[in-house]
C-alpha cells in the first residue's frame, strides 16, 4: 500500500530521518516506534507532504507521491492524525466531521446554489460517532472539549475522512488509561474492518498489543523491523530504549 | 431637514455595511487580516466612476466595479497566500499604499489629487436615482442582496471550510481542502462586494479623490467589524448602525461640525480599546481574536 524508498531529511545538522526505507501493507496496522525525537513525526510529515525530503521515495499505491501537495497526498486517500489536537476549535465536533466527509465543500458555485449532505455520509457520520463514543457531545465546540474528548473527535474526523490508509501520531499520548483500553480496542475493530494504519505510538505494551508489523526507529534510522514477538526480544531495540 | 440628513446617514450606512460584511468575510469567517480592504473600495469607485463619464450604463459600471476589485482580490491573494497574522496585514496594508499611490500619480487617468467631480446619479432601466430617497432605496436593495449572499456563503459548507482554514490551516489542507484556491476565492468575493459598495459610494458623493481611500478610511471598517463580533454578519450591521450613527449623535447634542471631526476619531479610539479590554469577542462575536 506505501513504501517507502531512502527517505532522507536533515533539519540543519541534526538527521531527523536518515536513509528510511520500509513497507506498509494492506489491511494491516504498522507501528512505527522509537525513542523521543527519533523521527517518526517527520517520517509522517515527508509522507504528507508537510516536509519536503532532502532524498529518497514515497510511493502509495504503486503512485509517486513523493513531490506532491499536501492536498494532493490526501485526496488520494490518506488520512491522518496529528499528535497535537488540532481541531476546528470555533467548529462543533459535528461540523468538523462534516468538513472532513464533504468533498463539494470547496466548490463555490454549488454551495452558493446550495446542495445537501448525500444521506449515505451522514450516516457514516453517525456510525463512526458511535463507533469512537462522540456521540454526547456532537454540537459542542470543538474547543470546549476535555483532552480526551478532543482525541476522540479527532479520531473520529481522521476515519469520516474519505482514505485507504490512515495514519494516526500517538493516539493514546496524554490518555486515561480506561480510554487508552477502550482505544486500542478502536484499532483492532477497524482492523476488522479492513483498515490500514500506520501508527506512532511511545508506548511498547500498546504497540505491541494491537500491530501486526512493527518499524523501530532510532536517530532517524530503522533498526530493525519485524513481527511484535521479534521486536520484543531484539537486542538493538532493547538497548535503544534502555539507553534512551 | 433632519429628514433628509437621516437618509443621507442610512445611505451611508448602507454602503458601509456592505464594505464591512465583505471585510468581515476575510476577516471573521476566514482570518485574513485584509488591511487592502479599503483599495478594492477606491478601484470600485474609481472604475465606475471612470466608466460612468464615459457614457457607460450604470449597471455595467456597477458590476464592472466589482469584478476590477474582485480580480485585483485574486491577484493580491498569490503574493500573500503564505503570509499569517501580523505579516499579511503588513503585505495587504503595502498594497493599499500601492493603489494609493497609482490613483494619486497616475494623473491622465484619475486627475490625481484634483479627484474626479461630477460623477452621475445611477440610472437603471430609464429610472434615475438622483434624489436621495431613491438612492436610499437602492442602495438599501443592494446592501440585503449582498448580505443574502455573504450570508448563504459562509452558512454553507464552503463557509465552514473558510472557518477551519482560519481555526487552522494546515489541518484543513490535510482534510484535502485547497486552502489556496479557497482564501483567493473569499479575497477575491470579499474584493467585489468592496467594488460595487465603491461603485455606489462614488455615484452618492459624486466626487472622489484619492484621500477618501487611505488606510485611515478603513479604520472605521475595521472597527464595525470587530465591535460587531468576528463572525457575525448580524453583528456587523448593529455595529454599523451603532457606529455610523454615534458621531452623528454628538452633532445633535451640540457639538459644532469642527469638533464633531476629531471627536469621531478619538471616540472610535475609545470604542476600540474598551473592546479589546472587555468583551474581545465583539457584542456578537463566536471567535476570540488572537
Ligand atoms: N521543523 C523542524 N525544525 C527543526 N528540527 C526539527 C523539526 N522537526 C523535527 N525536528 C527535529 O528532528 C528530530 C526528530 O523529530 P520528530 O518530531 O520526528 O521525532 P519523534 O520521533 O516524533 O519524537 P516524539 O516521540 O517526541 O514525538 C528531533 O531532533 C527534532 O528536534
Ligand atoms: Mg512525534
Amino acid at each position: 500500500m506505501l513504501e517507502i524508498k531512502n527517505l532522507k531529511r536533515y533539519f540543519g545538522g541534526v538527521k531527523a530521518v536518515d536513509d528510511c526505507s520500509f513497507k506498509i501493507e494492506k489491511g494491516k496496522i504498522t507501528a512505527l516506534i522509537g525513542p523521543n525525537g527519533s523521527g517518526k513525526t517527520t517520517v509522517f510529515n515527508l509522507i504528507s507532504g508537510i516536509l519536503k525530503e532532502d532524498s529518497g521515495k514515497t510511493l502509495f499505491d504503486g503512485i509517486e507521491i513523493t513531490h506532491m501537495t499536501v492536498e494532493e497526498t490526501s485526496n488520494l486517500g490518506i488520512s491522518r492524525l496529528f499528535q497535537q489536537p488540532r481541531l476546528f476549535g470555533n467548529l462543533s465536533v459535528r461540523e468538523n466531521l462534516i468538513m472532513a466527509i464533504d468533498e463539494d465543500n470547496t466548490r463555490f458555485w454549488k454551495n452558493l446554489i446550495g446542495y445537501k449532505l448525500d444521506r449515505e455520509k451522514g450516516d457514516k457520520i453517525n456510525e463512526i460517532a458511535k463507533l469512537t463514543s462522540i456521540t454526547a457531545f456532537m454540537d459542542k465546540q470543538a474547543k470546549n472539549l476535555s483532552f480526551g474528548q478532543k482525541r476522540l473527535a479527532e479520531i473520529a474526523r481522521a476515519l469520516v475522512k474519505p482514505h485507504k490508509f490512515l495514519m494516526l501520531d500517538e493516539p493514546v499520548a496524554g490518555v486515561t488509561p480506561p480510554l487508552r483500553k477502550e482505544i486500542s480496542e478502536l484499532l483492532l475493530k477497524l482492523k476488522k474492518q479492513g483498515e490500514t494504519i500506520l501508527l506512532i505510538e511511545h508506548d511498547m505494551n500498546f504497540t505491541l498489543n494491537v500491530s501486526d508489523k512493527v518499524v523501530v526507529l532510532d536517530s532517524g534510522k530503522v533498526i530493525a523491523q519485524g513481527s511484535p514477538k521479534q521486536i520484543k526480544t531484539n537486542p538493538k531495540v532493547l538497548e535503544a530504549y534502555l539507553g534512551d | 431637514m433632519i429628514e433628509a440628513y437621516l437618509i443621507h446617514i442610512l445611505i451611508l450606512i448602507a454602503i458601509y455595511a456592505i464594505v464591512a460584511i465583505a471585510l468581515q468575510l476575510c476577516l471573521g469567517f476566514s482570518g485574513l487580516l485584509n488591511l487592502g480592504h479599503i483599495a478594492f473600495f477606491g478601484i470600485g469607485a474609481y472604475t465606475s466612476a471612470l466608466l460612468l463619464l464615459l457614457g457607460v450604463p450604470f449597471i455595467f459600471c456597477f458590476l464592472v466595479a466589482g469584478l476590477m476589485a474582485m480580480v485585483f482580490g485574486f491577484i493580491l491573494a498569490i503574493p500573500t497566500h503564505k503570509l499569517k497574522g501580523d505579516y499579511l496585514a503588513l503585505a495587504t496594508m503595502g498594497f493599499s499604499f500601492v493603489v494609493y499611490a497609482v490613483l494619486l500619480n497616475w494623473t491622465e487617468l484619475t486627475r490625481g489629487p484634483l479627484g474626479i467631480p461630477g460623477i452621475p446619479k445611477p440610472n437603471l432601466f430609464g429610472f434615475s436615482f438622483s434624489d436621495n430617497f431613491s438612492f436610499l432605496i437602492l442602495a438599501v436593495v443592494i446592501a440585503l442582496g449582498s448580505y443574502f449572499i455573504i450570508n448563504r456563503i459562509v452558512k454553507s459548507g464552503f463557509g465552514k471550510v473558510l472557518e477551519g482554514i482560519r481555526d487552522d490551516e494546515l489541518a484543513t489542507r490535510v482534510l484535502g481542502k485547497n486552502s489556496f484556491k479557497m482564501k483567493s476565492i473569499a479575497l477575491g468575493v470579499s474584493a467585489f462586494f468592496a467594488g460595487i459598495a465603491g461603485s455606489l459610494y462614488a455615484s452618492y458623493i459624486t466626487f472622489i479623490d484619492p484621500s477618501s481611500f487611505t488606510i485611515m478610511q478603513l479604520i472605521p471598517v475595521l472597527l464595525i467589524v470587530i465591535v460587531g463580533g468576528l463572525a457575525s454578519l448580524p453583528g456587523t450591521i448593529i455595529a454599523t448602525f451603532v457606529l455610523m450613527a454615534l458621531p452623528e449623535a454628538l452633532r445633535f447634542v451640540g457639538f459644532p461640525s469642527s469638533i464633531v471631526g476629531p471627536m469621531r476619531q478619538i471616540l472610535y479610539a475609545v470604542i476600540l480599546l474598551l473592546i479589546l479590554i472587555y468583551k474581545p469577542k465583539g457584542f456578537f462575536g463566536r471567535v476570540e481574536m488572537e
